[in-house]
């Protein structure tokens, strides 16, 4: 029996239709996947059911009782909670305030507030999530997975313990960034709200975690519901030609013939970084130590590893964004030195994960954000010896990516307006622009649809043909082993593991193995020498 | 979520609807055309007003206390765009005109040189405020707070609190009065060359597209590998600069360097940029417009004087067109942009 019942929804942005006409039902017990590319409507879905956005025409009902949440407040009040896909926790304040941010007036004794009791609810709620959390630390001092955590505890436990309705739960891609274990944890959550009686809504990109928790699909593209039925009526393939409307080429880049050169372009010797502070016990364990490894010419590295195993920090050490305390990196034959603006005249590009607060200004323009990394004069640069900008080679340049990245955008749009996916190939395409020596990217694919993720793929592997050395990190495990010429394994701050993968063959369970730390696979120190 | 063709950047899936007008008409379009309609409704009302508002001699008076205001202004609004802001430009004015009037009344240099006080006077102010922020890391609405107290201590120190005349012969008066163009006072006619030279290097040098991309972004512009301390350091200097050369011109303007001589710029200056549109979140809109800030704050003034209305009452007025002009032009559609 349907409870939550959506009709005829349509959202309207200045001349853009977000969603037109959508309906679909939420029963009790039931989890709902909704799924399409970036931009086929599934967050503007989500933001009218959660409150902070009210549709243009149609109408939500629950039990038959139309609502209209003006916030995310009202609608936790008709029992609707939401997992929001980046964290909406304030990082100063301590993980229990965020917990119970908004319903305090449960815990207040006139003006004051009863901490202690705050404290010993939130602590509760970790130890039911089995999340090993300080409550009364910032959630600044916790990681992007934890923090995710605690987002989910926020919206599957909060009800529970305030008294409040929880008929539904909305899922906006939680598994972004999780590592399988964590997955699984999460989807265990899930199971337990279903059999709660609770309706879910999950929205993901990942087929394997819909195939396994969803009851029924609903498909969007441009706004529009083309699929909705039972799970069992779809398959992967069937899926990916209702959301782009083509097949699926998951292995888009295949095998690799071409070994890599002798002569590697980068090499890291003897890398260590002691962390900011002496731990609890006084120790200064080192956050990164003993790391060597090489990458050739046009070789595509992939590392692989948990949050916290130090892989991102590896890249930015070696992007010369954080000082690292002994050893040496060389690219191509030079010492790698300095600041990230010199290594990146010595031919080093560098794309973080976290797009919006890190690799693109929203508000500017497609033109801008690619020009960005080049604005110095000479032969790639965008402006004269005088400073003068070169409006005319900007706009060849930007129309030629536009082209060539099939970016679905014009070039004096503002990045903040594009999916995630195009968001991605304008990072890519300032730094393809320079023809770089070494290309680190962190998650080069996180937040992308399908389609868009086989066509960044292949950018980076044509890149790759031409020269430039590849160095990625990625939580997303079948992305590592299908793009990957190696795959390099870090844990607990040093490599553990190396894999040569130029056949596409490296088994998942042995690279999970290896970063768990259950010794399967031998544990060499790989060094330079030993490398090829 | 892809191609939503807001007419807005959209910095976050939390969009939340807004009052119907923010819909139909952009921010850009608003931004500009409000400020232009505001414009011929307040010379309409002092026309209707008072004859004289409108009489030749009341348009110099206007340029003339326009143009140290848009010399001021234009700094401070590449600092604005850069995200931060600049709060030192009134005591950096009045410094600067008072160490000229020095300079000529004591000193008795000539007045090109009394002119190279003021712009060196201002490279050394633009590079303090830049240590402030740059090396020291000091967020620059305290910094420049603070080194603009300084420099209006300095400032009174160097009067000792009185007024120092330097109208001594009509050929300094002239520097800032006398006029190239007829009814423009050459004070003006300056200030706009400097104007259209910093419109035209914010779209077409380097320097103006790196300005509004650190303001779009700081923490972007680090990782693509931008010198942002360089670039803040040119920023806070030419502001200061500039500044100082408005000072020198209201020194050349009044004849004599008040201890007050540099109070209200800096209420107005900040007044001009945002009513001209640019956004003091930075990276959003533009020198091109502060010029029409400026004309709407000095003609507010000038107008508010010409029909007798107290000096009190226009303190409120002139705050009252803040807040309205900030409310028509601001972006209020997203819930979650965070205001401070």
């Amino acid at each position: 029996m349907a409870r939550l019942a959506i009709q005829d929804i349509t959202q309207s942005f200045g001349r853009f239709r977000a969603l037109s006409e959508v309906s679909l039902t939420l029963a009790s017990g039931e989890v709902v996947g909704i799924l399409g590319e970036n931009g086929a409507g599934k967050s503007t879905l989500l933001n009218i059911l959660s409150g902070t956005l009210s549709p243009t025409s149609g109408r939500v009902a629950i039990d038959g009782l139309p609502i209209a949440p003006v916030n995310y407040r009202a609608a936790n009040a008709h029992g609707i909670w939401r997992i929001f896909q980046d964290p909406a926790l304030i990082d100063e304040l301590p993980v229990y305030q965020n917990l119970f941010l908004g319903h305090e007036e449960r815990f207040s004794l006139g003006p004051l507030l009863r901490r202690r009791a705050m404290v010993r609810l939130a602590g509760s709620m970790m130890t039911s999530m089995e999340l090993d959390v300080d409550v009364r630390r910032p959630v600044r001092a916790y990681d992007f997975a934890t923090r995710q955590a605690l987002e989910v505890a926020r919206a599957i436990l909060l009800p529970k313990i305030l008294d409040m309705p929880s008929g539904f739960v909305l899922f906006d891609e939680p598994t972004t960034g999780l590592t399988e274990a964590e997955v699984r944890r999460l989807l265990g959550h899930i199971g337990r709200l279903k059999a709660d009686g609770v309706g879910i809504a999950f929205v993901s990109h990942r087929l394997k975690e819909v195939f396994a928790i969803c009851d029924r699909l609903v498909v969007l593209k441009d706004g529009q519901v083309v699929g909705n039925g039972a799970v069992t009526d779809f398959d992967e393939d069937s899926l990916h030609r209702l959301m782009v409307g083509r097949e699926s080429h998951t292995r888009s880049i295949g095998k690799r013939q071409v070994a890599p050169a002798a002569a590697p372009k980068l090499t890291v010797r003897d890398l260590a970084k002691a962390p900011p502070r002496a731990d609890r016990w006084g120790m200064r364990r080192l956050a990164i130590h003993d790391i060597a490894f090489a990458v050739g010419n046009g070789e595509i590295v992939g590392i692989g590893g948990l949050m916290g195993s130090g892989k991102n920090q590896l890249l930015r050490l070696i992007a010369g964004l954080e000082v690292a305390d002994r050893g040496a990196i060389m690219l191509a034959g030079n010492p790698l030195e300095g600041g990230f603006t010199r290594r990146k005249k010595a031919g080093i590009a560098f794309v973080p994960a976290d797009r919006a607060a890190e690799s693109i200004l929203l508000s500017q323009s497609v033109a801008a954000n690619i020009a960005l990394a080049s604005g110095e004069s000479g032969k790639r640069g965008f402006s004269t010896r005088l400073g003068l900008w070169r409006h005319r080679y900007e706009q060849g340049v930007t129309a030629g990516m536009i082209r060539a990245f099939g970016i679905k955008a014009k070039a004096r749009q503002a990045v903040g307006t594009l999916s995630g996916g195009n968001q991605q190939k304008v990072a890519l395409a300032r730094w393809v622009h320079r023809e770089p020596q070494l290309l680190l990217i962190e998650n080069p694919t996180a937040g992308v649809d399908v389609g868009a993720k086989a066509e960044i793929h292949h950018i980076l592997a044509e890149l790759a043909e031409r020269g430039t050395s590849v160095l990625y990190v990625t939580d997303d495990l079948p992305e590592l082993i299908s793009f990957s010429d190696r795959i390099l394994i870090m844990r607990e701050g040093t490599l553990v593991a190396e894999v040569q993968n130029y056949d596409r063959s490296a088994d998942e369970s042995d690279l999970i193995a290896a970063m768990i730390g259950s010794a399967i696979v031998p544990v060499p120190r790989p060094s330079p020498e030993s490398k090829h | 979520m892809t191609t939503i063709a807001t007419d807005a950047p959209r910095a976050t899936d939390e969009t939340a609807a807004g009052g119907p007008w923010h819909s139909w008409i952009s921010r850009e379009s608003r931004a500009t055309w409000l400020p232009i309609i505001a414009l011929f409704i307040l010379v309409g009302c002092f026309v209707a007003k008072s004859s004289a508002f409108l009489s030749p001699m009341n348009m110099v008076v206007m340029g003339a206390q326009g143009g140290p205001l848009l010399l001021i202004s234009l700094g401070a609004t590449f600092v604005i765009l850069m995200g931060s802001i600049d709060l030192s430009v009134g005591g950096v004015a009045a410094l600067s005109a008072a160490l000229s009037g020095v300079a000529l009344h004591d000193a008795g240099v000539s007045h090109g040189l009394a002119l190279a006080v003021a712009v060196v006077f201002g490279i050394v102010a633009g590079g303090f405020n830049a240590f402030l922020v740059t090396v020291l890391r000091l967020p620059s609405f305290i910094a420049t707070l603070a080194s603009g107290s300084i420099f209006n201590g300095i400032m009174l120190h160097v009067l000792g609190g009185m007024a120092l005349s330097v109208a001594d012969d009509d050929s300094f008066a002239d520097i800032a009065g006398s006029q190239f163009i007829p009814l423009v006072p050459n004070v003006l006619f300056y200030a706009v060359i400097a104007w259209a030279v910093l419109t035209a290097a914010q779209y077409n040098t380097r320097f103006g597209r790196y300005t509004t991309a650190i303001g779009a972004g700081e923490r972007v512009a680090l990782l693509t590998g931008l010198p942002v301390n360089r670039y803040k350091a040119a920023v806070f200097i030419l502001s200061s600069t500039l500044a100082s050369v408005g000072g020198f011109f209201l020194l050349s303007r009044l004849g004599s360097a008040t201890p007050s001589i540099g109070d209200g710029y800096l209420l107005d200056s900040v007044a001009a940029i945002v009513v001209g549109g640019t956004a003091l979140t930075g990276g959003v809109g533009g020198i091109g417009r502060t010029i029409l800030g400026v004309a709407l704050i000095t003609i507010l003034s000038n107008g508010l004087n010409v029909c007798g209305v107290s000096s009190f009452t226009q303190e409120i007025v002139k705050g009252a067109v803040i807040i309205l002009a900030v409310l028509t032009t601001i972006d209020r559609r997203t819930l979650l942009t965070v205001v401070k």
